[in-house]
């Protein structure tokens, strides 16, 4: 009983993780070049609804996949010509991109799906099959039974990491969150690199939203990210803006989701309520018990101003 | 910051309708609809009627305590996105304490509505404490307990509170003398000059208040009212709690005025369109009642949209999206450099 | 042959405030050219525009007879331009091979070859005389370390000119000997060297021609050989203004006693120990030394907004120890003019009445039963602004549209409201026009006659040595004196500065 309880739980957590580790792995980048975009709940709205349309309308998941990205991209789009070109509040503006998502994905999801009968059929992706992998005790169902896009974010993960500790673009991130102005002196293009960063940011959060629409659920209901994109933040300032400390993060608090559905179960007496609630009690306290002051990128949400 | 001298207040919100007028036009062609004729319908079915004008009157009492409440925190620069929670804390509070205690005649309604204003400010407090104690983004923070707040009432109401009959998720009604006073045959209550009068009041203590005085100091500059003597940590704590306090009593009011009872989805995405109120009021608590107002009559109009036109409510928050955006960029002239 | 650079007719303003006109300079090859001015006579801005931090608003840039537009500093550094600020550029968090190569056109988008690249800087540092450690972090490295790094950093993108902005001011005596060793170095490799200062000292030590500038226009340009110090130092401050200002005596009774004192900086480093000092009523005592020193986290620790590492305060004979709030510090008579107006002690979209109000909002006067009383507010704001004739004053108006000489008349006039007894000035006449100078250290003199006992933090010798009666200076790590002018001389307090 214990076994299959714990391999189950693994399983589901690097299932339940990947959408947040999809937008959190985006934000860590945005925030390490010194952007505050606090609106990726709204893009993972818009990009869980715009995946399983685009899905619908062209039969393809993959398709839906790509839509789901671009309409990521354009909403980090607005983010970046109001935050970065007028230099608006940064944090107000990411929560009217919050609203704006809620708004176009309720409004496109009651114009095309929602017309009263029971749920579309939404082409979604097939897990991935190793084979005998697959078969393997424990390792088995943990490591070898996902999605392609599972895989796909561990892999970016790694990959990130990589790029933001290794190359002359990561380097030149990092430069621009910490202080603008050397970067600025030194002939970078501090803008441009913001720009890039947050577009990246906005295509992984619609790709994590897909995920959810597309892979995981098959289906699309209102406000189904349920705040995951405020725990990616969450997740963010947890791993230290690390790529890899990220991934830690948000394995932690998918395990966590898992616990709490599995622990309902299990525990019949207790309200099933509060383990729902687990998972956001888990991120308020990942925020607490954390000196992130040491660590934040410095010149996090203040506007740069290139002197003229 | 740049919305503490409304030095163009008309201007700003002549880009917010133009800008809103714009998108939602966009959206409605979208959907296949006549923008026009979307118009009067809205229009129509907020003000057509009295009985219409008095659901907006009703949709406006919370909106304008709420965005009273946020306008608070947001003039110390706290983020209080949480509203939605506190909202539900005031509310759970007040229906709490109103049973506990049953009926208190004329003392009832003022009970409830206390209970439910300490209830909001102390959810509130919690906050703004791990903002001031640990630097924890109270914007996650607050979010975070909205969904908390969520589950706790989704369980009191199916659980230790639920009504006697035990059928639907919601309390027991309340006793009768806890009632808000209501007008027209209970199509509108008054709650309406509870907001009135709070709004004149938070309006004399931020300008006029010590409290008020550092309130606004450390919104401006954390640095500068801290070299002045003011302790920044303190001053955020009591914001949020009187943020949340205002927030609690909006749920308390919606109890005692409008369900007369502890249910759920009370006012649905209500503390998130009070962030509009308040910004589109300039954070001015003079001003909200009025902003308020005018979110009123689109959620009216919005609904109307939906059900005789087909139109999706979720247009309201793109239209509301829309208002903060122009709301920025109509700001943002006055301070960009030279 | 055309000189490596050339400026002509340079023009620059901000606003209203011209801050550059008609400013020719020309660089040649192997030539060490002096830009001497006072504080804000445009050195920096004239050489900003040099490195492509700002644009011109007349005038042209030629680089080797060729008129050049730099459209950022990218351009300024492609066309062989290096600058080494005043306030170094550098990421605090990076190491000295990645700020050397950020931006460097040579360093790969993908894989960075950080190993190589600092190799190859190590070597370069050594032949120039800069030792510096290509894997240290920044943030770990002390103020002349930074600026080797900075000087490195701009050969290393291959710069034939090499801009210097007030290179010396934070270096001690062999530090700046050294420093003059690599100019001269870089002469003798054909590099073209600006030195920006206002001490002669430096540019007699390597320069062959000087420009003075003096708000803005340039007033003399020469070989050096052409001038005496006397001939600059007239060129450069123009017309006198030289107060004479009366020492008082030292021995009123001690309202500030400091023993032991250490203070840690933001970034862990200790900025001193063992601080020991007295501040006696009816004195102004003057903490020299240059920026990045401690004075500034002194002054915080003394305000109550920072905590102290070691050592003991009193204050009128009580402890004043980490307990004591800044609010209480403010209600026994300690007041604070600190170094940085802008950010720290005012708010800009607010009314000179609620500025005022900042220090005083717990006043009874101001505030009775948490109801804050305006009226009377305005009306001492308006007598601090007519007591220090501020201009541009109006109801309502918000202090931020006023000039910095103004806002800071109303910060220095509202700490000296009521009585206090002790009063930390720090840099409280930077940045501003001769005639508010003048006026804020004649009201600063006025009320250390009356018995007010003030701190006077500045890296103004010349205000130091005119106002104060009594020196003390903060340098290398300790605190040194207290000596009065009288009995000492400014050589030796610039000695002290500079740690020889």
């Amino acid at each position: 009983m214990d076994q299959i309880f714990l391999v189950g739980l693994l399983a589901a957590a690097f299932r339940l993780a990947t959408p947040v580790l999809f937008a959190a792995l985006g934000e860590a980048v945005s925030q390490r070049a010194g952007v505050l975009n606090v609106g990726i709940e709204g893009m993972m709205l818009v990009g869980a609804f715009t995946g399983a349309w685009g899905a619908v309308v062209t039969g393809s998941p993959w398709l839906g996949l790509l839509a789901a990205i671009a309409a990521g991209i354009a909403m980090a789009a607005i983010h970046a010509l109001v935050c970065l070109y007028y230099r608006v509040d940064q944090i107000v503006a990411g929560i009217a991109l919050t609203v704006l998502g809620l708004g176009l994905s309720g409004f496109g999801y009651r114009l095309t799906f929602g017309s009263g009968s029971g749920g579309v059929r939404i082409p979604t992706f097939e897990k991935l099959d190793f084979g005998a992998l697959g078969q393997v005790p424990v390792l088995g169902p943990v490591l070898f039974q996902h999605h392609a896009m599972v895989y796909a974010v561990l892999v970016i993960a790694l990959a990130q990491w990589w790029f933001m500790a290794r190359t002359g673009w990561g380097l030149a991130i990092r430069a621009v969150g910490e202080d603008p102005a050397a970067a600025h002196a030194s002939g970078l293009g501090v803008l441009r690199t913001r720009t890039a960063c947050l577009l990246w940011g906005g295509a992984m959060a619609g790709a994590g939203g897909a995920y959810l629409s597309i892979a995981e659920i098959g289906n699309f209901v209102e406000d189904m990210v349920a705040g995951r994109g405020f725990i990616a933040i969450a997740c963010v300032v947890y791993g230290r803006w690390n790529s890899i400390g990220v991934l830690f993060a948000t394995l932690f608090f998918g395990a966590a989701d898992a616990a709490q559905i599995r622990l309902q179960a299990l525990n019949p007496d207790i309200p099933y309520q509060f383990f729902v609630m687990l998972p956001y009690v888990l991120a308020v306290g990942a925020l607490v018990f954390l000196s992130r002051r040491s660590r934040l990128p410095a010149a996090l949400a203040q506007p740069f101003v290139p002197p003229r | 910051m740049n919305w503490r001298f409304p030095l163009a207040a008309g201007r700003t919100a002549l880009v917010a309708a133009a800008g809103a007028f714009a998108v939602s036009a966009l959206f409605l062609l979208l959907a296949g609809q006549d923008p026009l004729r979307a118009a009067f319908v809205m229009i129509g079915g907020a003000l057509g009627s009295l009985d219409a004008a008095y659901e907006v009157l009703t949709r406006t009492i919370p909106l304008a305590i709420l965005g009273l409440g946020i306008a608070v925190a947001f003039r110390a620069n706290v983020y209080n996105i949480g509203a939605d929670g506190q909202f539900m804390l005031g509310a759970i509070a007040a229906t709490v304490a109103i049973q506990a205690t049953g009926d208190l005649g004329g003392l009832s309604l003022p009970w409830l509505l206390a209970a439910g204003a300490v209830g909001g400010a102390l959810f509130g407090a919690l906050a703004g404490w791990l903002r001031a104690r640990f630097d924890a983004s109270e914007i996650i923070v607050t979010i975070m307990l909205n969904y908390i707040a969520l589950q706790f009432l989704a369980w009191l109401v199916r659980g230790p509170i639920q009504e006697t009959v035990a059928i639907l998720p919601r309390s027991n009604l309340i006793p009768e003398p806890a009632f808000m006073p209501d007008f027209s045959d209970g199509q509108t209550h008054a709650g309406i000059v509870i907001a009135l009068v709070l709004a004149v009041i938070v309006f004399a203590v931020l300008r006029h208040s010590v409290f008020g005085y550092r309130l606004d100091a450390v919104g401006e500059s954390r640095p500068a009212a801290e070299y002045g003597g003011i302790s920044a940590g303190r001053v955020i704590v009591l914001a949020m709690a009187a943020s949340g306090g205002l927030c609690g009593l909006a749920g308390a009011v919606e109890v005692a005025g409008v369900f007369h009872r502890l249910e759920e989805n009370m006012a649905p995405g209500a503390g998130v369109t009070a962030i509009a109120v308040a910004l589109l009021a300039r954070l001015n608590p003079l001003a909200i009642p009025f902003t308020a107002l005018l979110f009123g009559v689109l959620t009216v109009g919005a609904g109307a949209l939906q059900r005789q036109m087909g139109v999706p409510f979720p247009l309201l928050w793109i239209i509301e999206a829309v208002v903060i955006f122009a709301f920025l960029l109509a700001g943002v002239r006055r301070t960009r450099p030279a | 042959m055309p000189p490596l650079l050339a400026l002509r007719g340079i023009g620059k303003r901000f606003g209203d405030l011209v801050a550059l006109a008609g400013v020719d300079l020309e660089i040649g090859a192997g030539e060490v050219i002096g830009v001497l001015g006072e504080n804000g006579a445009g050195k920096s801005t004239l050489m900003n525009i040099a490195s492509g931090l700002l644009l011109p608003d007349d005038g042209d840039i030629l680089v080797d007879g060729a008129k050049r537009r730099f459209e950022g500093p990218r351009d300024a550094a492609a066309a062989g331009i290096g600058m080494v600020h005043q306030h170094y550029l550098l990421v605090p968090t990076l190491t000295v091979t990645e700020n050397v190569m950020l931006g460097d056109p040579r360093l790969s988008s993908w894989r960075t070859d950080l190993k190589r690249h600092g190799a190859d800087i190590a070597a370069l540092a050594a032949r120039i005389g800069l030792p510096v450690d290509p894997a240290a972090r920044i943030e770990r490295i002390d103020i002349a370390g930074r600026q080797r790094v900075e000087i490195v950093k701009a050969l290393h993108r291959g710069a034939r000119i090499l801009i210097l902005d007030e290179p010396t001011a934070v270096l001690s005596e062999r530090e700046r000997a050294d420093l003059y060793a690599v100019i001269r170095t870089l002469k003798r490799e054909g590099v073209g060297v600006v030195l920006i200062s206002h001490k002669l000292d430096d540019i007699y030590a390597v320069c062959d021609r000087v420009t003075v500038l003096r708000a803005g226009r340039v007033v003399d340009a020469a070989p050096l050989a052409e001038r005496s110090r006397e001939a600059l130092v007239r060129a450069m401050i123009g017309e006198e203004i030289a107060v004479e200002i009366a020492k008082a005596s030292t021995d009123g009774e001690t309202v500030l006693a400091v023993r032991d004192l250490a203070v840690r900086r933001d970034n862990g480093t200790l900025a001193f120990t063992g601080a020991s000092f007295e501040l006696r009523a009816g004195e102004i005592l003057a903490l020299a030394g240059v920026e990045g020193n401690g004075q500034q986290e002194l002054a915080e620790v003394l305000a109550g907004l920072r905590p102290a590492e070691a050592g003991t305060i009193a204050f009128n004979g009580k402890p004043l120890t980490g307990g004591v709030s800044p609010r209480r510090r403010r209600e026994r008579g300690l007041r604070h003019v600190p170094h940085d107006r802008l950010h720290n002690a005012v708010l800009s979209r607010r009314s000179l009445a609620d500025n005022f109000l900042l220090s005083h909002w717990f006043d009874r006067a101001f505030g009775r039963r948490g109801w804050i009383r305006r009226r009377p507010a305005r009306a001492h704001a308006a007598a601090v602004a007519r007591a220090f004739d501020l201009r541009g004053g109006g109801p309502g108006k918000p202090l931020g549209a006023l000039s910095g000489g103004n806002q800071q008349k109303l910060v220095v006039g509202r700490e000296l409201w009521g009585s206090p007894r002790v009063l930390i000035a720090a840099h409280p006449t930077r940045g501003l026009d001769v005639r508010t100078v003048a006026a804020l250290q004649a009201k600063l003199v006025e009320r250390r006659n009356a018995g007010l006992a003030i701190l006077l933090i500045s890296s103004d010798l010349g205000e130091i040595w005119q106002m104060a009666d009594r020196v003390v200076v903060l340098a290398q790590g300790r605190m040194l004196g207290p000596v009065r002018p009288g009995e000492t001389s400014l050589q030796q307090i610039g000695t002290w500065i500079s740690g020889g």
